[in-house]
């Protein structure tokens, strides 16, 4: 189901927690939504399934308009038709497994027969056939899980919205209930709408992951994009760059590094961004597209890498990450040259 | 969006219906009195608007000493109490006593029963003449012994008291078990002893929690009738509400305007209480018991056990067995004071008298419906009330507290005065709706202390993922809510149910021929002298309490067991 999203906008009492989102996610697709908290993902999602009415803006499902703030038309959740999953399960703990899982059909009134047959092939598909009787209180967090993502599953006509289903479990499980959510995405074909505040999560999950900042979208793009090539200073802090310096014209940067690629094309009032990995203790060539000096501070051994700040002469301090054993990596207080190769730079806003 | 729109989606908004619950319940009854204190006639459009009630009640010398002796009385309803429910509180969250699983018990039987039975039996049991306690003062020192009466200022202070540690032992219940033992310990590894931590910490800490209970019970005492009308009316002794009652059935006639002024006065003191209270707890003093670490540190007492145990069966013997004891005497005695004869006669009596019966069948029916509705409405309001913040929210949260500042005296003079003024209305004038309509708002305040506690334990996902898997608003109220809460809804329905059939202030108001009401009728009985009958009926109705809490307590089990979740539910509410 194709989903679109214009301008929606969003207040809690004088509070304004989001600012016009657009976006179009394709049919079949698989959307994350990516940010700190409060930055208004969660909300957007809430608007989707209808637990928000946004305060302006139109949502669109396929054929059908969930949302048209300007009429005042707003589909109720109970008429939406999607699957959602919560991060805390909610499960009702007073129904069965198979209860739990039948209900959304129940309340679209589904045949019995359909209803039996479907509960099952959905509890198999989540692996949990054999706790179809148990109650939620018998089931672990990662087995409750399982029964939210199949009650899910029933519900969904093409659309399914996920709210950080994974956040409450522990890191190992969270990995293979991520390949299962995957899995199931494959499997049912769903459009699928996903919120989280974990980067890997959503790089991993994605087909395109949304960057959410202050209640705006800051970028869209695939995960690989996201990952390497952000657009904005927020983005690039938030996917892991560990330096982000302002540039003063286009060859010099903010604390005495030099621009020596005029490809960049930086521009005043932006910045480069680069990760602490790509910084190289040479004077670097032709390929450099930012060279510096600096002192080593405050390094730290932490088994494969050594973490250092090089301290410029005017002050800047950058944050480098170097492979244990590299030569020429001092001790704190000696001086070296660094560069990074242009492709490795990234001009953010 | 169009103006047309926006009304549109506020009249579906079912908030918008609950705000109008709350319109007719507490605004209306409130308003009606407020008009009424301005007003010469009572009823109809004759008459004028005019100060004079409320200048004459201002500057009245008597309303101004019975203003001071009531909030005297309070003061010391309050210091006696807290004190009181600290000690058994301490003694329940703190120690290892062996009897203090009694405690709850016993403040749950004194918290239930109303407040009248307790003032009819201590007004026997404080009789100079007749009363067990002078009995056996006059036994060990001749006549001259007889020196206790109830109807006295300390009677009706310690009677009124007697209810309120009641209260108070669960107001503080909470706060006590709640409270991170970590701070205790680490007090204790910083050299303070025992007794010491109590009061350096604990008590510091609680501070909020026991002001704001202790406010909620002086709230309750310039609220209460039964007790100052039983025992202080007839020494003279008069506090608010029942100078408020005096001006009511006033010899000349009944004075509605100096009613109503007087009681606008003390609604006005009552909000300002109420709101000062709901600052200092917060939502707080509507969850009974809460708490993450549940297990607080109970320590071993050594010989102070004994002390703390005897003194739990003092407080027993002294609240309970002794009153029952004593309404159980008269009951069976043939006339008071009589010391030979006893037997089942003033039962049979009661039973062969058509008033009597319709008074109970009448009593029975108004509480079962009322009880019912209380839960439901409550239900309601708590449900609407979380269920978008806006100012309709805070509309049907604020009325709220206008029912807490509602006495039930004053509310049944805006009930009765909204039915009159009402077109349409005056037809119920005498009839049992007008009773089941103000005892079912008198009673919402307390439902709704069982329903909210109750809905804060259900997680507002669960009822959103209904929504989404296609449940309209009202079956999930229904298929999730209302479920879930079924345990909490049956036990708030019994307690509603007793103290509706117990209260006394209300239908003596509204009370009128063709629908007795059975409180009215055993207080009546009372004070012309009947002792015995007015007792036999407070023990049939006891009785039915007892049958009818029963019967609930099973239903209660039944439903835990056909679901065991929702146990587990009600069990993690209890810890955490």
């Amino acid at each position: 189901m194709k989903v679109e999203i214009s301008a929606i906008e969003k207040s809690f009492g004088s509070a304004r927690v989001l600012h016009g989102v657009d976006l179009t996610i394709q049919e079949g697709e698989f959307v994350t939504f990516l940010g700190p908290s409060g930055c208004g993902k969660t909300t957007t999602l809430r608007c989707i399934a209808g637990l928000e009415d946004p305060d302006h803006g139109r949502i669109q499902a396929g054929e059908r308009t969930f949302v048209d703030a300007e009429a005042g038309r707003y589909l109720p959740p109970h008429k939406r038709n999607v699957g959602m999953v919560f991060q805390s399960y909610a499960l009702w703990p007073h129904m069965s497994v198979k209860s739990n899982v039948a209900y959304p059909m129940k309340r679209r009134k589904v045949p019995r027969a359909e209803i039996k047959h479907k509960v099952e092939a959905t509890l198999t598909a989540v692996g949990m056939k054999d706790y179809a009787d148990r109650y939620p209180h018998e089931l672990s967090g990662g087995q409750q899980q399982r029964i939210a993502l199949a009650r899910g599953l029933v519900s969904a006509n093409g659309l399914m919205l996920y709210d950080e289903p994974l956040s409450n479990l522990d890191a190992k499980l969270r990995v293979a209930m991520r390949v299962e959510v995957q899995r199931l995405h494959r499997e049912f074909g769903n459009t699928s709408i996903y919120v989280t505040h974990d980067q890997e999560e959503a790089l991993a999950l994605s087909d395109r992951v949304v960057i959410m900042n202050s209640g705006r979208i800051d970028q869209v793009g695939s995960p690989k994009e996201i990952h390497s090539r952000p657009a904005t200073r927020f983005g690039a802090n938030f996917v892991g760059f560990e330096n982000i310096l302002d540039v003063e014209d286009d060859s010099r940067l903010a604390g005495g590094l030099r621009l020596t690629n005029a490809a960049l094309k930086p521009r005043k009032g932006s910045a480069v961004a680069f990760r602490g990995k790509n910084v190289e203790l040479s004077e670097g060539d032709a390929r450099a597209g930012i060279t510096g000096r600096g002192v080593i501070r405050d390094s730290e051994f932490v088994g494969e890498f050594w973490k250092a700040w090089l301290v410029t002469a005017a002050g800047a301090s950058v944050e480098v990450t170097v492979p244990a054993g590299t030569e020429g990596f001092g001790e704190d207080g000696s001086e070296v040259d660094f560069h990074i190769r242009t492709d490795d730079v990234v001009v953010v806003e | 969006m169009t103006l047309h729109r926006r009304i549109g989606r506020y009249v579906k908004n079912p908030q918008f219906s609950v705000a109008l619950i709350c319109l007719v319940c507490f605004v209306a009854p409130a308003a009606m009195i407020v008009q009424g204190a301005f007003k010469t006639e009572m009823f109809g459009d004759a008459g004028e608007f005019s100060t004079v009630a409320f200048t004459e009640v201002l500057t009245s010398s008597r309303v101004h000493a019975v203003a001071i002796r009531t909030v005297l009385m309070g003061l010391a309803v309050i210091v006696i109490s807290t004190v009181t429910a600290l000690f058994f509180t301490a003694i329940y969250a703190k120690t290892k006593t062996p009897l203090r699983q009694l405690i709850p018990v016993m403040m749950f039987i004194l918290m239930a029963t109303p407040g009248m039975f307790f003032a009819i039996a201590w007004g026997l049991l404080g009789n100079p003449n007749i009363g067990l306690i002078n009995n056996v003062l006059a036994a060990l020192f001749g006549d001259a012994g007889r020196v206790i009466n109830a109807e006295s200022w300390w009677g009706v202070v310690l009677v009124a008291a007697i209810r309120l540690v009641a209260l108070q032992f669960f107001l503080l219940l909470g706060p006590f078990l709640a409270m991170d033992r970590s701070l205790e310990e680490s007090a204790r590894t910083s050299g303070a002893s025992p007794l010491r931590t109590f009061f350096q910490m604990e008590i510091p800490i609680l501070a909020p929690a026991l002001s704001g209970s202790m406010i909620l019970s002086f709230v309750l005492f310039l609220e209460s009738f039964d007790a100052p009308q039983i025992l202080g009316v007839p020494a003279g002794i008069y506090v608010i509400p029942t100078e408020i009652y005096q001006y009511l059935s006033a010899s000349t006639g009944p004075m509605f305007s100096h009613a109503s002024a007087m009681s606008v006065l003390l609604m006005v003191i009552l909000l300002l209480l109420v709101f000062l209270q709901v600052r200092l707890l917060g939502r707080r003093s509507f969850v009974t018991v809460g708490g993450k670490e549940s297990r607080p540190l109970r320590r071993e007492v050594r010989g102070w056990k004994w002390v703390f145990s005897a003194s739990i069966l003092v407080f027993a013997f002294v609240t309970i067995v002794l009153p029952m004891y004593q309404l159980i005497r008269v009951s069976l005695s043939p006339f008071l004071g009589a010391t030979s004869g006893f037997s089942f006669d003033t039962y049979l009596a009661v039973l062969d008298n058509t008033r009597m019966l319709s008074a109970f069948g009448n009593t029975l029916q108004v509480a079962v419906l009322g009880a019912f509705l209380a839960m439901g409405a409550s239900t309601a309001l708590t449900w609407a009330a979380r269920y978008r913040a806006g100012w309709l929210s805070r509309f049907i949260e604020y009325s709220q507290w206008l029912g807490l500042a509602m006495p039930g005296l004053i509310l049944a003079l805006g009930v009765l005065w909204l039915f009159l003024e009402v077109p349409g209305l005056s037809r119920f004038y005498g009839t049992s709706v007008i009773m089941v309509f103000a005892l079912f708002v008198a009673i919402i305040p307390l439902a709704g202390r069982t329903t909210s506690g109750a809905m804060a334990q259900i997680p507002k996902s669960l009822e959103e993922a209904a929504w989404v898997s296609g449940a309209t608003k009202y079956r999930a109220i229904w298929d999730v809510i209302i479920r879930l809460m079924l345990p909490s809804l049956v036990s708030g329905w019994v307690l509603c149910f007793v103290i509706i059939s117990g209260i006394l202030s209300t239908p003596l108001v509204l009370s009128a021929p063709g629908s007795y009401y059975l409180s009215v009728e055993i207080y009546t009985r009372y004070v012309e002298g009947q002792a015995p009958t007015a007792a036999a009926a407070s023990l049939m109705l006891v009785a039915t309490f007892l049958l009818i809490s029963g019967a609930a307590l099973l239903v209660t089990w039944l439903l835990r067991r056909r679901s065991p979740s929702a146990t587990l539910l009600r069990e993690k509410d209890k810890t955490s």
